[in-house]
């Protein structure tokens, strides 16, 4: 099994890629910090296939670099607050990744997403301030996967 | 007038003869009713004919007899005699004779006489026998004053008996007073109808507004009363034309149309333009005895009018003869001329003019004069009524257009106020359009506004076909010139601006300030201040080109009315726009503010959220004591990070209200600063991913200076200014680069804590902005996925509060940039 971890923040993204290790153990766990990236390094994405991608909505662009390529416009005209909505849509429109399950894990509420929501396919919101923390991550990785 | 009538006249006469002379006296309406007292003379005495001579005024016989002249004053022939003379040598007639020595001269014999004139081709063929030639004297005065004499002419064989040459003196005494009660009664006709005429013109113009057209009608009907009483030929009449720059005359009416063409049809006021032009230039009357001795008694004319230049460039005899169908050996009877002023106050309205009488009476005395300038009166009150009436016609129409268009405009600037961003000039273009409608004469109009910072006028917007007729780089030149409004004015438009009040200019080249506008072609100009309240904005220009009749005097008030709505549009559209321009920045404001809260409001929740769920990680399950360690230090970066965010927030929420923010100050101890950087240090260390390898260190030993220095901070906020610090420079580092934090003196002993490292470039042209709120630099803003901006300016503030300063030191050659912070 392989999962994709998209977020941009290491304090969060730490403890889940821990707790999915000593839950799935042999699972293959990528990181992908920023939005830049994730479409860098699509096609090995693509590739690779991974089972599961958990997707964070809210992230920035790149890191801080001397060279720093600034985004394409329609994403400076929408910002950062969507980024990990572009990425999923980029995952379903790829015949390679349209059918991996995406967990849109997230500190916004659902009625923030709701509208982007009906645009994707396969996504599934999922919120960081669960009660369960990582363990409604993993509750609901099992679900879908179905393991 | 009869009662003047001697007893002693009455007694030779008969009761019928007199009643019959009185009587017909005053039944005559016309001057020319002298000749039908002649007839009846000639029938009481018998006689054939009769003529009444004048002497020539001003002519003194006894002085000088041999120049002394007689003419026919009126005569009465059966049937059809012309005089083939009209003037008479006194010294070569028995009539002159009579004038002369002041008696009666008794001709018995006329056939075989010498002194009688026999070229005078009626005597023979009327088979005159004997005459008789008695002087008219003055009343009560002596021989020396005979101002006339009767003939009497009889073809029967008896001669006039002694008897009869006395009843000849008596009626020739009497007739000066039957004359003047011909005078008398026609005067009082001829005002009467002339009021008749007026009156009812009045009242016609009174009901509807009458024409120019209707008027020249009634003026006609004028000339025609005046002619049919003076019997004469030409009577006309001069009106100002009130579209002609200079003042000019031009006829309006004439009894004579088919010689007019002969004369002028238009004067001027000036000495040059004949006796019309004369009366026009003085505002007086002018009346000539006779036009073709003109240069005879051209000396006693200029007497009484001086500089009076006239020239019979007409030939007006030739002109006379055949309008009456005289043959060329008629002498002319005197070819008297008149013109009386028709004028109101100084003001010269025209002129009337009177001459060429085709019957006798043929010479206009004062007393004619008198009665003419009585006609021009009665004309003059009538006509400056009239104009009156007219003008404020005019003017009433001028204001109703304005209101209307203005009421029209308003609806323009309204839906122009209406637009996001309203078009000043377009208003000003659409009201400067109204301006040759409601002002007669405009051939162009323009906008100049005051520009403070230069403080001067310069054209907004110019209009008008006449600055079209220029060219276009007159039009361009026009709109670059600019009007200093400095003292003493050096324009009319910055006379008017500084005066506050509407300027007009008459003529352009005498007028003492327009030098600077100087627009080759225009001669008037109406300069109103655009002003609202007492605050003035600039000037409304409205020329007039050369050959234009004067503005009309309402144009004033239009101008001084349309600069006010100016002032009010500009008003309104400067009001309008700040306030549409204060409504954005405070929605943007409120935008940002709200984007602001927001971001704090996702910066605080993140960490709270990773706070409980580490929480809940620990208290599920074992843990090893490395792992519980390092756990728990996370949840402590993160809540100093929420401790700073709060903060961040109070502080935001504080300056966005206008507050000051508090500050309790205590003095910075090295010990403390080093405690705080300890315990910061580590937990900024912790919120950058250990994978990008970027290493923070502080350098103690330069703080060391805070034992010699004594600084007074809040610790709060320096500890608030700190986090932010390292926060950013978490953000912006480069991978595998130093955060180095150090202190110190400035050269002039401030003590100073450095933040420097290496990462996204602060330009030198940035340094200022960076500390405004919501800044964040073009590649800071894909670099950071959170904050909004507000980090810099809250430390700016707090330095601010602290009485101290934040540099912003920008980016080296080598990446590194610095914010330092300044404390007193």
């Amino acid at each position: 099994m392989k999962i994709l971890c998209v977020d941009d923040d290491h304090i969060v993204a730490k403890p889940i890629i821990d707790a999915l290790a000593k839950e799935f153990p042999g699972t293959q766990i990528n990181w992908v910090g920023t939005e830049s990236e994730f479409y860098s390094k699509f096609e090995q994405i693509a590739t690779d296939h991974p089972s599961i991608v958990i997707m964070d909505v809210m992230k920035l662009w790149a890191r801080a670099s001397p060279n720093l390529q600034p985004p394409p416009e329609e994403i400076k005209k929408e910002g950062i607050y969507r980024a990990g909505i572009r990425c999923a849509l980029r995952l379903n429109s790829d015949e390679r990744t349209k059918d991996i399950p995406i967990i849109l894990h997230t500190v916004l509420n659902q009625t923030d997403i709701e509208g982007d929501m009906t645009k994707l396919k396969n996504t599934h919101y999922l919120s960081k301030e669960g009660e369960g923390g990582t363990f409604s991550l993993i509750k609901k990785i099992r679900e879908l996967l179905s393991i | 007038m009869i009662n003047m009538v001697e007893n002693e006249v009455i007694q030779n006469f008969t009761q019928d003869l007199i009643t019959d002379l009185v009587l017909t006296a005053l039944e005559q309406r016309r001057l020319s009713g002298l000749s039908e007292l002649l007839r009846l003379i000639t029938k009481a005495t018998n006689a054939y004919g009769c003529i009444l001579w004048q002497v020539v005024p001003g002519l003194d016989l006894q002085a000088d007899p041999s120049n002394g002249l007689l003419f026919v004053l009126d005569q009465w022939m059966p049937g059809t005699h012309p005089l083939l003379m009209h003037n008479l040598p006194v010294t070569e007639s028995i009539v002159g004779e009579a004038a002369h020595t002041g008696r009666t001269i008794n001709v018995k014999d006329v056939p075989n006489d010498d002194r009688v004139f026999k070229t005078n081709s009626w005597v023979p063929n009327a088979g005159i026998q004997s005459m008789c030639a008695t002087p008219i004297k003055l009343r009560g005065k002596s021989s020396d004053n005979v101002i006339g004499v009767l003939s009497l002419y009889r073809n029967l064989p008896q001669p006039f008996e002694e008897s009869e040459l006395l009843q000849s003196e008596q009626l020739a005494r009497l007739i000066p007073s039957l004359y003047s009660a011909i005078r008398d009664r026609v005067s009082q006709d001829l005002i009467r109808q002339i009021n008749d005429l007026l009156h009812q013109a009045d009242l016609q113009a009174g009901t509807v507004s009458s024409s120019t057209n209707e008027m020249k009608l009634v003026f006609q009907q004028v000339c025609n009363t005046v002619a049919d009483t003076f019997q004469c030929l030409e009577v006309s009449i001069f009106l100002e034309d009130p579209l002609e720059d200079k003042p000019t005359y031009r006829l309006t009416a004439t009894t004579w149309p088919d010689f007019i063409h002969l004369w002028k049809s238009t004067y001027q006021p000036t000495e040059q333009d004949g006796l019309t032009g004369w009366a026009l230039k003085h505002g007086q009357s002018v009346k000539i005895f006779d036009l073709l001795h003109f240069e005879r008694d051209i000396v006693t004319i200029r007497e009484q009018y001086p500089n009076l230049v006239w020239k019979d460039g007409l030939n007006l005899a030739d002109a006379l003869r055949n309008s009456l169908g005289l043959e060329a050996e008629v002498t002319l009877q005197p070819l008297s001329f008149m013109a009386a002023p028709i004028k109101t106050g100084g003001k010269i309205l025209g002129i009337l003019r009177c001459s060429t009488a085709k019957r006798g009476p043929y010479y206009f005395a004062e007393y004619e004069l008198d009665l003419l300038e009585l006609v021009a009166a009665q004309l003059s009150r009538f006509w400056s009524s009239w104009l009156t009436k007219k003008g404020l016609e005019e003017e009433a129409q001028a204001w109703e257009i304005t209101v209307d268009r203005v009421t029209n405009l308003n609806s323009q600037v309204l839906k122009e106020l209406n637009q996001r961003l309203p078009n000043e000039k377009k208003i000003f273009s659409e009201l400067l359009r109204i301006i040759p409608l409601v002002i007669k004469n405009t051939a162009y109009s323009g906008i100049r506004l005051f520009d403070p910072s230069r403080n001067d006028l310069h054209y907004e917007v110019i209009d008008g076909d006449f600055l079209d007729s220029l060219g276009r780089k007159e039009r361009e030149r026009q709109l670059e010139r600019r009007f200093p409004v400095g003292f003493p004015p050096t324009s009319a438009g910055a006379y008017a601006f500084q005066r506050k009040e509407v300027y007009v200019i008459q003529d352009v080249d005498i007028d003492p300030y327009y030098a600077k506008e100087k627009l080759a072609g225009t001669k008037r100009a109406i300069i109103a201040p655009i002003q609202v309240g007492n605050e003035i904005l600039g000037v409304l220009d409205i020329r007039c080109a050369i050959g234009s009749p004067p503005f009309p005097a309402y144009a004033k008030n239009i101008a001084a009315l349309l600069s006010q709505r100016l002032g009010l549009y500009h008003y309104l559209a400067t009001t309008i726009s700040e306030l549409r321009n204060a409504q954005s920045a405070l929605e943007k404001q409120v935008e940002t503010q709200t984007q602001t809260y927001e971001d704090l409001s996702h910066q605080l929740k993140t960490p709270i959220i990773q706070i409980y769920n580490r929480a809940n990680f620990l208290l599920n399950g074992y843990h090893s004591p490395r792992e519980v360690q390092e756990n728990l230090k996370t949840i402590r970066s993160l809540c100093r990070k929420s401790k700073r965010v709060t903060t961040s927030l109070r502080l935001f929420a504080a300056l966005a209200r206008g507050e000051a923010i508090p500050v309790i100050t205590v003095r910075l101890e090295y010990e403390n600063l080093i405690k705080l950087l300890n315990e910061a240090v580590p937990d900024s260390q912790l919120m950058v991913d250990p994978s990008r390898n970027i290493k923070f260190y502080v350098d103690n030993n330069s703080f060391e200076v805070l034992y010699k220095k004594t600084v007074f901070v809040d610790i709060d906020l320096v500890e608030q200014a700190i986090n932010n610090l390292l926060d950013n420079a978490g953000k912006y580092s480069f991978s595998d680069s130093e955060v180095k934090i150090y202190g110190g003196l400035t050269k002039s002993g401030e003590f100073f804590l450095s933040v420097a490292n290496e990462g996204l470039p602060i330009r030198p042209s940035e340094t200022k902005k960076a500390v405004e709120r919501g800044w964040r630099g073009d590649q800071a803003l894909w670099s950071t996925g959170e904050g909004s901006g507000i980090g810099l300016w809250i430390i700016d503030n707090i330095m601010q509060a602290l009485k101290g300063r934040l540099e912003v030191i920008p980016t080296t050659s080598s990446h590194i940039t610095q914010i330092r912070l300044l404390f007193r």
